[in-house]
């Protein structure tokens, strides 16, 4: 138990480390900083677009109201902006990595590759204007819809925003353990960015399938509908222990897949 | 070499270079599939549970035909090529095209056009099977004669949507650092000429400002064409406006480009 701790301990002081020397790094390139918080501005006004629909044409989604989406749309910006800053930088130079040899150099030091490898570094300007416009979206609908402001209800939120973040880990990261494989994975990655999006909408406008499909094969769309949903009190028992098991399976199968994908790593140029 | 000559080898080079990444391209309309998905059952969810049987000007039919021909047309106009032409002047590879006896325009219009080639012959036919599909399934009759009309306004469409990536790639003279920026810009442009939602959705306002502008006659228009909305006389009318804004950008683009090749600086290269 102890030695478990004290290697905890000594990955987070590197992983702090990390973000220390990326915020060191962008800030020398202050403009490139300024651009892509730019440039998520402008992804950020494609998806307001949807939310303008939604009170344009007063959309009910069962008995989910105009304001209980802007619930589940604010979470799906929330969780876009963390992803975008924790994940998405890593995850794309994965396959470089295997292309060109560069994880010869990360295999030797002295932390677990799959920790180095996949979060290393940390883009602090893209995530903020989704961080914000999803916490007031978040806001505006709690408010709206009545739900009481307690610790429970606030505690259970951000309960099921950190398994959505263990499983946005968990998906998005498929497409660049693949590059093992095949060189080039960035169709795939495309299709994964395109699913990603459909989180933009609370899962029962879909059909029964994709939900089922959506939920326990591929749970993506776990990532943004549990917390909205359990505040509302919409989860089920059933639903709120797959929640917590999802991630759970999910991060375990990527460590297999992971594990496999070293074993193939023939270190082709470089 | 004649001029003939020069730009048909360029165009065939295009439609080689096209070739080379078929997966990509189906990836790519793989993914074009799930945003269409998306919109489906939103727009399934708003129609259904009203007695309004029009949103924003457009019926139930409409709109999902809308969807899926703004999408696919999204896909044909997208050149990318704002990007391509902003690292060519910022890295100092446009140099080499200055004192070359082609004339830049010409050869990236003309690549473009034969990358194109292939792709487009392709989503045509796909098109038009989704269009026959739906139009069976909806019970909605597209007139022969705008479906005649198709092939030219998508490809006066693809020329527009050139020009205007041409013009704005030239801001890159003046920037000192493009990395993201012509992702912002494009983003922005396939939001303006009603890539992600026809373009009512924006309101009366933002709709007669968009009015007077290019973007529109790049996904707006010829999406719907092909939803039936409009009527041949409104079709030869837009083609006619899509040539105006061609004449329009061609006329911005030379004037943007030779003020902007006074202030190049040919760095790199």
């Amino acid at each position: 138990m102890k030695a478990w701790h004290g290697t905890m301990k000594s990955y987070l002081q590197i992983y702090l480390r990390f973000i220390k020397n990326c915020f060191i790094a962008q800030m020398e390139y202050r403009t490139n900083f300024i651009l892509g918080i730019a440039v998520e501005i402008a992804y950020l006004f494609s998806k307001l677009l949807y939310v303008v629909v939604v009170y344009e044409t007063d959309l009910h989604i069962g008995d989910i109201t105009p304001d209980g989406i802007l619930m589940f749309v604010g979470t799906y910006t929330m969780m876009t902006g963390l992803y975008a800053g924790l994940f998405f930088t890593n995850f794309v130079r994965i396959s470089d990595y295997v292309r060109t040899g560069e994880l010869d150099l990360l295999m030797v030091k002295p932390v677990s590759l799959q920790f180095i490898v996949s979060l290393r570094y940390i883009d602090l300007g893209m995530p903020i204007p989704n961080l914000a416009a999803g916490i007031t979206m978040v806001a505006i609908g709690w408010h709206a819809l009545g739900i009481p402001v307690t610790f429970y209800h606030i505690a259970i939120f951000v309960f099921y925003l950190l398994s959505a973040l263990l499983i946005t880990y968990g998906l998005m990261i498929i497409p660049s353990i693949l590059s093992f494989w095949f060189v080039n994975t960035g169709g795939l990655a495309g299709i994964f960015y395109a699913i990603w999006d459909a989180n933009n909408m609370p899962m029962p406008i879909y059909s029964r399938l994709i939900q089922r499909i959506g939920v326990y094969v591929l749970p993506f769309l776990v990532i943004t509908n549990f917390a909205p949903m359990t505040v509302m009190g919409r989860l089920d028992g059933g639903l709120m222990v797959w929640g917590v098991l999802a991630p759970v399976l999910l991060l375990a199968a990527v460590r297999q897949m992971w594990k496999q994908a070293i074993k193939n790593y023939s270190s082709a140029s470089g | 070499m004649s001029f003939y000559m020069k730009y048909t080898r360029v165009f065939k080079l295009g439609v080689q270079a096209s070739l080379e990444y078929r997966t990509d391209f189906i990836f790519s309309l793989v993914s074009a599939f799930f945003p269409i998905m998306i919109q489906y059952y939103i727009w399934t969810a708003v129609y259904g549970q009203s007695d309004n049987g029009e949103f924003f000007g457009y019926t139930y039919e409409e709109m999902i035909l809308y969807t899926i021909m703004a999408a696919v047309v999204t896909k044909i106009v997208a050149t990318n090529m704002d990007h391509v032409i902003a690292s060519d002047i910022k890295n100092g590879s446009l140099n080499k095209h200055l004192v070359q006896p082609a004339d830049y325009f010409g050869l990236k219009l003309f690549s473009l056009l034969g990358q194109k080639m292939f792709f487009f012959s392709v989503m045509l036919v796909i098109l038009f099977a989704v269009l026959f599909y739906c139009s069976a399934l909806y019970e909605i009759r597209i007139p022969a004669a705008n479906l005649a009309c198709f092939a030219g306004v998508l490809a006066l469409s693809l020329v527009l949507n050139f020009l205007i990536s041409y013009t704005i790639a030239a801001i890159a003279f003046w920037l000192a650092e493009i990395s993201y920026f012509f992702e912002m810009t494009g983003l922005f442009v396939i939001i303006l000429s009603g890539g992600v939602f026809p373009v009512e959705v924006f309101g009366k306002t933002a709709n007669a400002v968009l009015s007077c502008l290019p973007f529109k006659y790049t996904i707006y228009f010829p999406a719907n064409v092909l939803n039936g909305k409009l009527a041949i006389n409104e079709v030869l009318e837009g083609m006619l406006m899509q040539a105006f804004w061609i004449a329009a950008m061609l006329l911005v683009s030379k004037a943007v480009w030779r003020i902007g090749l006074k202030k190049y600086l040919g760095l790199g290269g």
